[in-house]
């Protein structure tokens, strides 16, 4: 008995490990296998009457039958060759514009859409591990660019070049030539702030440093905050800083990344860059390991009156929790060195790519076409305005999307993305001529610069200090 | 131990002191473990029923409310798929608990009585299944369940769910049984009843509590669970309020008070089955010694 | 016949009732028995990959040595079972306290035992949830007390100070599974007939007498399963600090679990995930091995 045992349970895990083949049948019929199996064995050791036994077997075999059954009613899923299915993972919101898009789609195209959906954040690495692990790679999934450009590099993912120019997007993942994903959303940062609380229009570095240090001596509250630790609000924070500071961290392209930030003048602006955040800190709230959350909860409770975050996403909070301070909040850009201009404009880019090896890419191509010029893309931008915006410079403009309720008390964040576009880029894109900067990418996604930060306000490390520990921590991010 | 200080009659200290002192200890515990119980709980109800007007009106939030609404509720039911994901939870946690305890009592039942070998082993090693980090077990399981065809539907998420807790289930009631002595059975049987009436009129009242602590264990498991469920099910149509909620939680218009109202919804099954279930256990006790 | 029927007096004869009881079972087991034995026969063979699930290539026990050799190993493993053993032991003491406070009362005792039971059965996402609000730096309401008692100037981060992060999530487990050593002791609890209590009483034993005598024996058992099973489910607990802290601040509540899932997910290394579970694996198997030799849980129960 167990040899036969032993081996069934073998080729079932070992079909895990191959191709799918005919082994959604193989344990069905093994399964029936054993059960009689285990009846004979009963039979042979005790004296079981024949008529027990029959009634035992039939049991048994309508159990194992009624298990094939239900596997082979379960759904379309396993089946790919059904043709024209086309997998989408998708952790955005207002699925049910999603989803009539789908609909729409499936009357005019062989091929049929089907969304996962799963809240943001890793859920969607898990679920492409499993995915992975059965062979069952989705056509489409919507990620970050980084991810996109990670995964481009190990040679899985499709291009998607005719795409990108049609519908002339930004081009956020190219490598040697090609296009690899096509961008579905903008979220840019911000500075976000109280004009009831806030007096003038600070723009510089001494011009906040003023303003924090004024209010917070009159109420008590906080103008700035400075965010630290394995945050993307640290990270993103610190970054943005620095290159308002005109610290120019990078040059090369690809993998060929130099780490510049403890070189020269870099390194001088850098340090006083660090300086000012310490600085600064002194004005706000104690703000290690804060993630967007949290400096949401500092807003909504007045504690915080200005911040420099991702002013799109604040307001949408503040409309939902303090309604009646939403008019007393205007958008600005994130504050700049005294004698520095901002040449840089950290923006998500997220969007669609496909991988090579699943089914019906083609189909992933053409519902991307379809997709990004219909209304229901408009209008699934329109409802999370100004957090998600357009990814080409005329859908900014386009009236489907600047018709948004929010941007006719607050036009200002349509203004700041339609003057600055050229900047707008993501950490990604962030080598020269914005090229794909492997590094910047890496440095993100394990929070360097959060990190950094932590180290330079709770670490106890000087702002040469920190600066030297960026640049090496940078440099041992090499892909 | 401590017989001189504590010991009956003749001991230091009396027991009338000292039946005084556990008294207040008892409470003074009781008292501490009520206000730690309760604070969580009462946060989520008074958040979820203040609208965004009082509920952080001067920068602080609200602990007596001036009025209520039931607003955010409105918006959850209107708005989201909270229904829909409702439904799922209980589909899935009502078969899952019903399995998982006729499962544990058959298994436990006939685990005590039944002479079957090596059912120490098997019994040990049911716990030791819990060893293995369910982190790792996802990637294989979702493997299998795809290469079975069982994605994405009801059956497999109660299977799925019900296979976590059925092992402690199993050894749970199986410890209870022990308890149970044969002689009940026998005395049952030496009166002319076929064994499944003994179960059915003499063990079953007496396994109550066990059976019932059963139910509560594997009911927290169904209604809690998000891994297996996230391994089985990707149609968002069947999520359960554990997956679904992370959903809504995502969505911009969802404040603070909506996101206790959802709360405060997942909670009430969970604070009925409390409260209809632990009159049971009690009731076991005093059926325990009728004989 | 049926009387006779009965197991120890006819070993090899058949039993039909016992018949009908395996076939209904065997089934469900044999699945059950699947749905964990493939899995973790997968997960032990894949840590002997390099990329299991892409590319596939035998390492044999490289990864199990760079896990071990890693200089941060021991401490992840130190604060595992910290977690697991305070945890444990707390919700031991508060079930245990609450449920002898239960048992006694007079009055309002199906409350009580409501109100006890109902954190257990809440899902972490909602304790998480409540718990991160209620230590809320800003809107929390324990800094707001804390505040306003002048017992602290500035408002204290709970999840995100290196000293109170690990007691924070402690506290917010012992919350949720507190109840669950409570209905297990209170059930044990029950079953102690009255006349013990009487009898002792009758015989002059004092509280702590009858506590030691009469309850405690009853309890052993109980006690320690709760422990075992407990502890065990506690050191592969991941949601509880994933959700609250994701392992920081600067790795001082990262455990086993979170390693594991940053390996695996993360990271993108299965190889080293599944080689990290199976270490915790094989520490809890050493673990209950000697727990079962060493303590003996199950004596005077055998049946």
């Amino acid at each position: 008995m167990n040899r036969r045992v032993l081996a069934w349970l073998f080729s079932t895990i070992s079909s895990a490990f191959g191709s799918p083949a005919n082994s959604v049948t193989m344990p069905c019929r093994n399964g029936i296998f054993i059960l009689k199996y285990c009846l004979y064995f009963v039979m042979k050791n005790k004296s079981l009457s024949r008529r027990t036994y029959l009634k035992l077997a039939g049991t048994a075999g309508v159990a194992g039958l009624s298990g094939c059954i239900n596997e082979m009613g379960g759904t379309a899923t396993t089946q790919s060759e059904e043709g024209g299915t086309v997998h989408f993972l998708n952790d955005r919101g207002a699925r049910e514009v999603w989803e009539a898009a789908a609909e729409e789609f499936k009357s005019q195209s062989n091929y049929e859409i089907e969304i996962t959906w799963l809240p943001k954040g890793t859920s969607t690495n898990e679920q492409l591990a499993k995915m992975r692990a059965a062979g069952n790679l989705p056509a489409l999934i919507f990620e970050t660019s980084a991810d996109c450009y990670s995964e481009t590099a190990q040679g899985l993912t499709e291009p998607l070049t005719d795409v990108v120019e049609e519908l002339g997007v930004k081009d956020t993942v190219n490598v040697d030539g090609e296009s690899y994903m096509v961008p579905g959303v903008a979220i840019p940062l911000n500075m976000f702030y109280r004009t009831d609380v806030v007096e003038g229009d600070p723009r510089t570095w001494s011009e906040w440093q003023a303003e924090a240090e004024r209010i917070q001596g009159e109420t008590g509250q906080s103008a700035y905050v400075v965010p630290s630790g394995r945050t993307n609000a640290a990270s993103t924070h610190t970054n943005q800083i620095l290159w308002n500071g005109g610290v120019d961290p990078y040059s090369g392209t690809g993998d060929v990344i130099e780490v510049n930030i403890d070189q020269g003048e870099n390194r001088e602006l850098a340090i006083g860059a660090f300086e000012w955040l310490q600085t600064m800190n002194e004005y706000g709230p104690q703000a290690s390991g804060w993630g967007w959350g949290d400096l949401m909860g500092a807003l909504i409770q007045e504690q915080l009156v200005a911040w420099a975050g991702i002013g799109g996403l604040a307001i949408q909070q503040i409309l939902a929790n303090r309604p009646e301070l939403a008019p007393e909040f205007t958008a600005a850009p994130y504050p700049v060195a005294d004698d520095q201009d901002s040449t840089q404009w950290w923006s998500y880019f997220e969007g669609m790519y496909s991988y090579r090896d699943a089914e019906n890419t083609e189909g992933a191509k053409e519902f991307l076409t379809f997709f990004l010029q219909s209304d229901y893309y408009f209008e699934f931008l329109r409802g999370t305005a100004p957090f998600n915006m357009p990814t080409s410079k005329t859908g900014l403009r386009d009236d489907r999307y600047a018709s948004a309720e929010v941007f006719q008390t607050h036009p200002e964040f349509l203004d700041l993305a339609e003057d600055n576009w050229e900047d707008m880029a993501p950490v990604l894109n962030t080598g020269d001529n914005r090229a794909p900067n492997i590094i910047a990418a890496n440095a993100y996604s394990e929070q360097v610069h959060g990190q950094a930060a932590d180290k330079l306000l709770n670490g106890g490390l000087s702002p040469e200090e920190t600066v030297d520990w960026l640049a090496e921590n940078l440099r041992a991010r090499k892909a | 131990m401590f017989e001189r200080l504590v010991g009956g009659p003749g001991g230091l200290v009396p027991n009338a002191v000292q039946q005084r002192l556990s008294a207040v200890a008892l409470y003074a515990i009781g008292a501490l473990v009520l206000l730690f119980v309760l604070t969580p709980i009462y946060l989520m109800v008074v958040v979820a029923l203040q609208s965004p007007q009082t509920l952080f009106s001067g920068g602080e939030l609200t602990l007596i409310p001036p009025t209520l609404t039931l607003n955010n509720f409105v918006t959850l039911v209107e708005q989201t798929s909270t229904v829909s994901y409702f439904l799922n939870s209980v589909i899935i946690t009502v078969s899952s608990v019903f399995l998982s305890t006729t499962l544990a009592v058959v298994s436990g039942y006939s685990l005590t009585r039944f002479d079957i070998s090596a059912k120490t082993l098997v019994a040990r090693a049911v716990l030791f299944s819990y060893m293995v980090s369910p982190i790792v077990l996802a990637i294989p399981l979702y493997v299998i369940f795809f290469r079975l065809g069982l994605l994405n539907q009801y059956v497999s998420a109660i299977l799925a769910v019900t296979a976590i807790s059925a092992p402690f289930s199993i050894w749970l009631m199986w410890q209870y049984f022990q308890n149970i002595p044969i002689a009940y059975e026998e005395s049952a049987w030496a009166r002319g009843a076929s064994r499944w009436r003994a179960v059915r009129d003499v063990v079953l009242p007496l396994a109550r509590p066990g059976y019932i602590s059963v139910a509560i264990f594997s009911f927290a498991v169904a209604w809690n669970d998000y891994t297996m469920v996230k391994v089985v099910l990707s149609d968002e149509s069947l999520y359960p309020l554990t997956v679904g909620s992370e959903l809504i939680f995502q969505e911009v218009f969802i404040g603070w008070g909506e996101q206790m109202a959802l709360l405060f919804i997942i909670s009430l099954p969970p604070f009925l089955v409390a409260a209809f279930l632990q009159n049971y256990l009690m009731q076991g006790f005093n059926l325990g010694h009728g004989e | 016949m049926r009387v006779a029927n009965r197991f120890g007096l006819r070993d090899m004869g058949f039993d039909r009732d016992r018949l009908l009881v395996i076939v209904f079972l065997l089934p469900l087991i044999g699945f059950f028995a699947i749905l964990w034995l493939v899995p973790m026969v997968y997960t032990v063979w894949s840590s002997f990959f390099s990329d299991p699930l892409v590319n596939p290539v035998f390492v044999g026990f490289d990864n199990y040595i760079a896990i071990i050799v890693d200089d941060q190993f021991l401490y992840f493993l130190w604060n595992s079972v910290l977690f697991a053993v305070s945890t444990t032991v707390l919700s031991l003491v508060v079930g245990l306290g609450f449920a002898l406070v239960v048992n006694r009362a007079v009055f309002g005792g199906a409350s009580l035992r409501t109100l006890m039971i109902f954190p257990y059965l809440l899902p972490t996402v909602v304790v998480v949830f409540l718990w991160r609000f209620l230590l809320d730096q800003n809107l929390g309401l324990v800094n707001r007390l804390l505040l306003e008692f002048g017992l602290i100037d500035r408002p204290i981060e709970f999840f995100g100070t290196v000293a109170l992060a690990m007691p924070s999530i402690v506290t917010a487990s012992v919350w949720k599974w507190g109840s669950f050593a409570f209905f297990i002791v209170l059930a044990n609890l029950q079953a102690i007939p009255d006349e013990y209590y009487e009898r002792a009483m009758v015989q002059g034993a004092s509280q702590w007498q009858q506590f030691r005598d009469i309850t405690f024996p009853h309890l052993r058992g109980a006690i320690l399963l709760i422990l075992l099973v407990r502890g065990i489910w506690m050191f592969n607990k991941f949601d509880v600090i994933w959700l609250t802290t994701r392992g920081g601040p600067a790795s001082v509540t990262t455990t086993l679990p979170i390693r594991v899932y940053d390996y695996a997910i993360r990271l993108g290394e299965f190889g080293m995930g599944t080689a990290l579970a199976s270490i915790m694996f094989v520490l809890l198997a050493v673990g209950g091995v000697v727990y079962f030799v060493g303590l003996n849980p199950e004596s005077g129960v055998t049946k």
